[in-house]
């Protein structure tokens, strides 16, 4: 089943309290993935079909122990839109990946899978918003292309098992994917209060980030500047120090987070609550050179938890919508039918004297009396040059208005057709 | 005796539209003075920049297809009824195309809301002109559809009481305020079907999971078919009202009844095979056909001047009746106080001036100048927001005491009113029109970018903010003194006192006998409807479809 674009829905926060509970409860006794990365038979270089795949650096990212992971269509590598992110995924059976368009025309055609595998990909070409989800049950290696892409090297694969137990670890065990944002290689070079741990703040309903805390060689950071949260977080960013904001470098398709966009001083607090799974990176833009920079991983769009308990799916949306518009006419339609047999049964018994209204009659209303003209002026007499003379009026100034909207604004100012 | 001793059921039919009609401006006025303060820059702390389409949607809603469609069905209820002398056949059929339109607009309005209150379970952030590939819950095209096939139960009615009538006066002329209400509903059916094939065939299905995608240029060319007549459909009730009633208000009679026929055939016939005017920027739509259209377009002013003539005569021939003298010094004896008619003469006003941003608009290459910017809301702030918006306010204040069997209460608020509203209009709308002329873009909740600075000639973009939300605020607070006065004489007693108005309307001074029988034909006209329709829309929507249904403009690049 597909749907399209992400909707609000009062499960969520139902769920969201209900896996932290989970979250809480389940030993997180997650085994971390470390199996070798697969060389996958040459599949992202060029010998295979279609061009090398450069947004492939040799990692697969490990997604073990997760109910759920997304994986973009159409974004940014191999010379454009034109790449799966992240490429190589590695997966725990069971799992629900959901493919999110994030630009337009891809398709999903599968090269290989598992002997027994269900997965049939996504035939069609599809735009952006279009999402498509499935829930890898059998092990192996998954390898798949986008027709109309394919020659510029949009390829990925996904690897069911090879680690961890089948979703005995919650999402807390998820590791955040920063890709190059805290190293050299990203703007800003890198950032010297990161020390490579993400910290874990899954499954708590607030966090706190210091805004222009100290590092960075002054008080130039974020800290901590690596978090890890639940859907329904809600984060406080309090400023420390003065003359700091957030930009948004990168969130999640359909993520509503804007960030600070001005300058703000110690004492201001900014808070947000989290909804949309992925990962959001920021930065100051005063002190981006120092390395001003942070990032939020929100993990598990059924919150953090879920693991062993195995959280709740979600019904499709497609029922949800359908029992939404069910609803009213479930009750409008009887009501409407009994309404006339009852009316007509009335009508029958009583011979249509109900119908004709209350027995006691309204008081009859009084019209002002119908005024008579000054001096009647009939069709002969009447000649209408006052309207001429409006109208007249009317066609200087329009014709005048509309010369100088012609002329001056428009043949005045280009970009226009006439050179 | 007055309408509602004659017709009480059908009087109680036009109450209740006209009781949703105004609770949908006044909610939509209020979300206007929110979107005025948001884009300004005034305030952005009630609401979210996301909100912002939310908010405009139900805005545009409420005010352009609720309130309008709601007072118009309710006006030529009366306005048939009260020209043929006959009551519907059966008032349980008329209500329950109202209870139809009345599910849809609550179905449709609780869908946008969804968008800004969490726990409902939709959202339709798409605007009043819901094309793909924005996308709603299904619920709200299914909300529109209902709202529209309300509105052709209400076609059916006229229709039937004016066959009716007909079967008993074979050889008399159609009243014309039938004639006006019957040409404006054939006009809606021929529209709507393209809305229909839009959100039925596509965009219902499409928002359900059924079809996975949709072709853009397609469902919006069906929108524009319906989009552009759509105006036509909330001006032509304003005409009605010009034409019928307000010459009486002026103390006159209608110059010439032939030439109101002539008009609502023209507009008939005319209106629909022009939307491509809207398209100008659409890519896979051929500059020829843009071209044709823009022709087309054009055409379209004719029956407008033909009216402004036409009613300015009326009135100048009332202004003489009451003693006018000289070549414009007659204005002054026109009754300025009475609010019924400086509101719609102050509305005609607004349409003369609006007439120059058509012609812009109209242009296919100077709209480029203002295409989908703020000029586009100024202008039709002027035309639906104005023209039609404060013409039916004024006629409110004629026809509710005859609906209701109540006099008008609070006269002195209703007679500054109609004047709040225009000078509230004229400033909002002129700084509307120029910082559109400046770049700003329409439909954005902060229209401000690092690299652009708006460069306006005269006033500074502060300067104009500061007029678009003190321009607000005047039309805000004109609609509280309208919804004050309605309110007042609704809770009054029924029959207590002499009404102040009558609905004696007195005839035209060239009368129908003087125009060719042809002219209340109706068939004819729709068939000429539908050949004009075929030239304009056939080949460009044979294009459209010939890749597939649902396929979108071009094949996937690079292949
Ligand atoms: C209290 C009076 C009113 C105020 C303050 C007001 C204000 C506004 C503002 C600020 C916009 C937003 C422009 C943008 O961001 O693009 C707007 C849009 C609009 N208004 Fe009004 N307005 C008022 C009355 C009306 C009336 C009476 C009508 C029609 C009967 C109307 C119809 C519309 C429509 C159709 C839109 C466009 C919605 C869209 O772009 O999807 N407004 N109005
Ligand atoms: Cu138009």
């Amino acid at each position: 089943m597909s749907t399209v674009s992400d909707r609000r829905y009062s499960r969520r926060r139902f769920l969201r309290d209900t896996t932290a509970v989970a979250a809480a409860l389940s030993a997180s006794t997650g085994v971390s993935a470390a199996a070798s990365s697969p060389s996958y038979d040459g599949w992202f270089t060029g010998d295979a079909r279609g061009a090398e795949t450069k947004n492939y650096d040799g990692t697969t990212v490990d997604k073990t122990g997760q109910d759920s992971v997304t994986i973009e269509v159409g974004a940014q590598g191999n010379g454009g839109s034109y790449a799966y992110a992240p490429p190589a995924v590695r997966i725990s059976p069971g799992t629900e990946v959901t493919f999110e368009w994030v630009s337009n025309t891809h398709d999903i055609q599968i090269e290989s899978a598992p002997s027994g595998a269900s997965w049939e990909g996504v035939d069609s070409i599809e735009n952006e918003g279009y999402t498509h989800s499935h829930t890898f049950e059998t092990a192996g290696v998954y390898k798949y292309y986008c027709t109309p892409h394919l020659s510029l090297g949009m390829k990925g694969a996904i690897v069911v098992g090879g680690s961890g137990g089948g979703g005995s670890s919650g999402g807390r065990n998820a590791s955040a994917d920063w890709g190059d944002w805290f190293t050299d290689s990203a703007r800003g070079g890198a950032v010297g209060n990161y020390d490579g741990t993400t910290v874990d703040k899954t499954g708590q309903d607030s966090v706190t980030v210091e805004v222009g805390a100290q590092g960075n060689g002054g008080s130039y950071a974020y800290a901590p500047p690596a978090l890890k949260i639940s859907p329904g977080t809600e984060v406080t960013f309090e400023w420390v120090s003065n003359t700091h904001d957030i930009q948004i470098e990168s969130a999640p398709s359909g993520a509503s987070w804007e960030g600070v966009d001005s300058i703000k001083n110690e004492g201001y607090t900014h808070s947000h609550t989290f909804e949309t799974s992925g990962t959001y990176t920021y930065y100051c833009t005063p002190h981006l050179s120092m390395g001003m920079k942070g990032g939020i991983f929100v993990t598990g769009n059924s919150g953090g938890g879920g693991g062993g308990g195995g959280g709740g799916v979600i019904p499709d949306l497609n029922w949800w919508n359908i029992a939404w518009i069910a609803g009213p006419s479930a009750v409008a339609i009887p009501s409407i039918v009994a309404y006339l047999l009852w009316d007509y049964h009335r009508a029958g018994a009583f011979d249509g004297v109900l119908d004709r209204g209350p027995s006691e009659a309204p008081p009859e209303t009084t019209e002002a009396p119908p005024a008579s003209p000054e001096r009647e002026l009939d069709h002969d007499e009447y000649d209408p040059w006052g309207t001429a003379t409006l109208l007249g009026v009317y066609f200087v100034i329009i014709s005048v208005a509309w010369a100088l909207m012609y002329f001056v604004e428009f043949l005045g100012n280009g970009p226009h057709i006439f050179g | 005796m007055t309408y509602i001793d004659d017709f009480p059921g059908e009087a109680r039919v036009v109450r209740a539209a006209f009781a949703i009609a105004f609770a949908s401006i006044g909610l939509g006025g209020a979300l206007g003075v929110l979107q005025a303060l948001f884009r300004t820059g005034y305030s952005r702390s009630l609401f979210s920049a996301v909100d912002y389409y939310s908010i405009l949607t139900a805005h545009g809603v409420l005010m352009a297809l609720v309130f309008t469609t709601f007072f118009i069905v309710g006006l030529f209820t009366w306005g048939v009824t009260r020209s043929l002398d006959t009551g519907f056949r059966d008032l349980r059929f008329t209500w329950g195309w109202l209870g139809l339109m009345t599910l849809g607009t609550v179905l449709a309005f609780v869908s946008v809301l969804g968008g800004i209150v969490g726990w409902i379970p939709t959202h339709a952030a798409v605007l009043y002109t819901f094309y793909a590939p924005l996308e709603a819950s299904p619920t709200f095209y299914l909300g529109l559809a209902l709202l529209i096939v309300g509105s052709w139960g209400a076609g059916v009615d006229y229709v039937l009481a004016l066959r009716e009538w007909r079967a008993d006066n074979p050889d008399e002329r159609i009243p014309l305020q039938t004639f006006m209400a019957v040409a404006t509903m054939l006009l809606w059916f021929v529209c709507t079907l393209g809305v229909a094939v839009e959100v039925v065939v596509f965009l219902l299905p499409w928002s359900l999971g059924l079809i996975p995608r949709v072709d853009p240029l397609l469902t919006r060319t069906l929108f524009w078919y319906f989009g552009h007549a759509v105006v036509y459909f909330w001006l032509l009730p304003a005409y009605f009202v010009w034409y019928t009633i307000f010459p009486k208000l002026s103390g006159g009679r209608l110059f010439s009844d032939p030439l109101a026929r002539v008009v609502f055939v023209l507009f008939l016939v005319l209106s629909t095979p022009v939307g491509v005017h809207h398209q100008y920027g659409d890519p896979g739509l051929s500059q020829g056909l843009k071209f044709v259209q823009m022709t087309s377009t054009y055409f379209i002013l004719l029956p407008s001047l033909l009216t402004a003539f036409t009613v300015v005569a009326s009135m100048e021939h009332g202004a003489r009746q009451r003693g006018g003298k000289g070549l414009v010094k007659w204005l002054r004896a026109l009754p300025w106080e009475k609010p019924s008619f400086s509101g719609i003469a102050l509305a005609g006003l607004a349409f003369a001036a609006s007439g120059f941003g058509g012609m812009v608009n109209a242009g296919l290459n100077v709209n480029a100048l203002v295409h989908n910017t703020m000029w586009v809301p100024g202008h039709f702030h002027l035309t639906v927001g104005t023209a039609v918006a404060l013409t039916f306010m004024a006629i409110t204040y004629w026809l509710l005491p005859q609906l209701s069997g109540k006099r008008l209460r609070l006269r002195t608020l209703a007679a500054v009113q109609p004047y709040l509203w225009f000078v509230g209009m004229v400033f909002m709308s002129n700084a509307m029109h120029r910082v559109g002329l400046a770049g700003v873009p329409r439909r954005t909740s902060e229209p401000q970018y690092e690299q652009v600075i708006f460069n306006t000639p005269i006033a500074t973009i502060g300067e104009l903010h500061l007029q678009t939300v003190g321009g607000a605020f005047l039309l805000f607070a004109s609609l509280l003194c309208f919804l004050a006065v309605v309110v007042s004489t609704w809770l009054g007693d029924r029959g207590a006192e002499p009404l102040a108005v009558n609905g004696h309307i007195p005839e035209a001074l060239s009368g129908p006998e003087h125009g060719p029988s042809i002219l209340d034909n109706f068939r004819v006209w729709v068939v000429l409807t539908f050949l004009l329709l075929l030239i304009a829309y056939g080949p460009p929507l044979a294009a459209m479809v010939q890749n597939g249904l649902f396929a979108p403009g071009s094949a996937p690049i690079p292949a």
